[in-house]
């Protein structure tokens, strides 16, 4: 079965690509059909290779693969659309997207859902589309297809729902449970906010609380190691504040 | 077969080049120790002296072996106003083989890469900074890679420019010279298209 699959061909995309040894890529790719793969696309960079062109990121691709181990070879590589012409801080973001990809993504297990919302992000960071909110709804899809979702609607403990006027914290072990203690703003999430957010109405208030909460339920999943494209975004501002 | 202790160091450090195996680092140990011992003495000398006084530009970040390279030290370049920021010394020489160009460069030694950990700061942006503060520069050429690290990157620096009111400038891609369309990629045919020129 599984050689029959590594046949055929693959929607996908590359995420990231690394020269390897005189000609060759070390390629991690990002396919429908078999979710993160890591393939050696050999003589790519050969300049006479017109295949070099493809293998890049943010590229619809169709592509095979062979072998049975975990670094695969790749066998065909041809473009399946047009490329997504990211710019400036649209190019940053899918970057993001990129590295949280290959960051989180077990390898070898299709996440076809995720596959979608990663193609759909791409089309709204592409047509300039407001940043936050397709950055949010992808962490919170992300997070749900790797078994870490966080359930809006209702307390992680009692499994009581999510009230309008109640305070809540995260807790990484629960989820979103009833807020004990002192009122820390830094820690704790009003009611009314992540009801919208499970809307996906989108407001100031509650995509800044997506993004505290997001980054709360990555942090242990990213380890230790920070995420680099996050300074893309922060260096400029430190440089507009000196 | 043990070859004797040296001969073996030395197969082991030939090993070090880029493209040299086992078989082709013996071949070159047995090919100096055989007919050109003086040659391979003045290749050690080399190695030893280039490995201990090259260093990078403190400027533009190329390799030389002085304080400030040839290119950043020539007072006409410095005058030129225009800076060409590339990724690698290679590119230096490509852009030089031209002559084209006749202003400073600022050699980035890779691309914004966060997914391998290569941050604003690992390509010495704070010392670009520092060098866009202290020349006058009125124009800045991007040439990096067409690839989407070197795009990002051309962005970012584009973005450092803006804040300092200097002109920046992206090098266009198209079609190579001599080249045939039917088999030019898509990417770069759309990038033809879109930079077109009125004649």
């Amino acid at each position: 079965m599984v050689l029959r699959l590594n046949t055929l061909f693959q929607n996908g995309y590359v995420l990231h690509r690394r020269a390897y040894r005189e000609t060759s890529f070390l390629v991690d790719v990002f396919t429908l059909e078999q979710g993160k793969l890591r393939v050696v696309a050999k003589g790519v960079r050969n300049s006479k290779s017109a295949r070099g062109s493809l293998v890049q990121p943010f590229l619809p691709l169709q592509l095979s693969v062979a072998g049975r181990h975990e670094l695969k070879t790749l066998r065909h590589l041809e473009s399946a659309g047009k490329g997504f012409s990211l710019l400036g801080n649209h190019l940053y973001c899918a970057m993001y997207l990129n590295e949280l990809l290959l960051r989180l993504l077990p390898p070898d297990m299709p996440f076809d859902i995720l596959y979608q919302a990663y193609t759909m992000s791409l089309q709204g960071l592409a047509a300039k589309a407001d940043i936050e909110p397709i950055l949010r709804e992808y962490e919170l899809l992300l997070l749900q297809e790797l078994g870490y979702g966080i359930p809006l609607s209702h307390t992680g403990d009692s499994g009581e729902p999510i009230e309008q006027t109640g305070v809540y914290q995260y807790s990484p072990q629960l989820g979103l449970i009833a807020h004990k203690g002192r009122y820390v703003p830094q820690h704790s999430f009003s009611g009314e906010v992540l009801l919208d957010m499970a809307q996906a109405h989108w407001h100031p208030q509650s995509l800044k609380a997506a993004k505290r909460l997001t980054r709360m339920a990555l942090k242990p999943l990213l380890g230790d190691k920070p995420l680099k494209s996050r300074e893309l975004f922060l260096q400029p501002i430190q440089e507009f504040s000196q | 077969m043990k070859f004797s202790p040296l001969l073996s160091e030395l197969i082991t450090t030939l090993k070090c080049l880029p493209g040299v195996g086992q078989k082709t680092a013996q071949r070159m140990a047995f090919q100096m120790l055989e007919r050109n011992r003086d040659g391979a003495l003045a290749l050690s000398d080399a190695l030893r002296n280039a490995m201990e006084h090259v260093q990078h530009c403190s400027q533009c970040r190329t390799f030389t072996e002085s304080e400030l390279c040839d290119i950043c030290a020539s007072p006409s370049r410095q005058q030129a106003g225009v800076l060409c920021v590339v990724e690698s010394p290679q590119d230096v020489m490509a852009v030089e083989q031209t002559s084209e160009f006749k202003g400073l460069y600022f050699v980035l030694m890779g691309h914004l890469s966060p997914i391998d950990g290569i941050g604003p700061n690992e390509i010495g942006l704070d010392r670009l900074a520092t060098m866009l503060d202290t020349n006058p520069v009125e124009e800045v050429i991007l040439a990096t890679n067409p690839t989407v690290e070197g795009e990002a990157t051309a962005h970012y620096i584009a973005q450092m420019c803006r804040t300092r009111t200097i002109k920046a400038s992206r090098i266009a891609h198209g079609v190579p010279v001599g080249g045939e369309l039917e088999y030019l990629d898509g990417s770069t045919l759309t990038h033809a298209f879109s930079g077109r020129r009125v004649l």
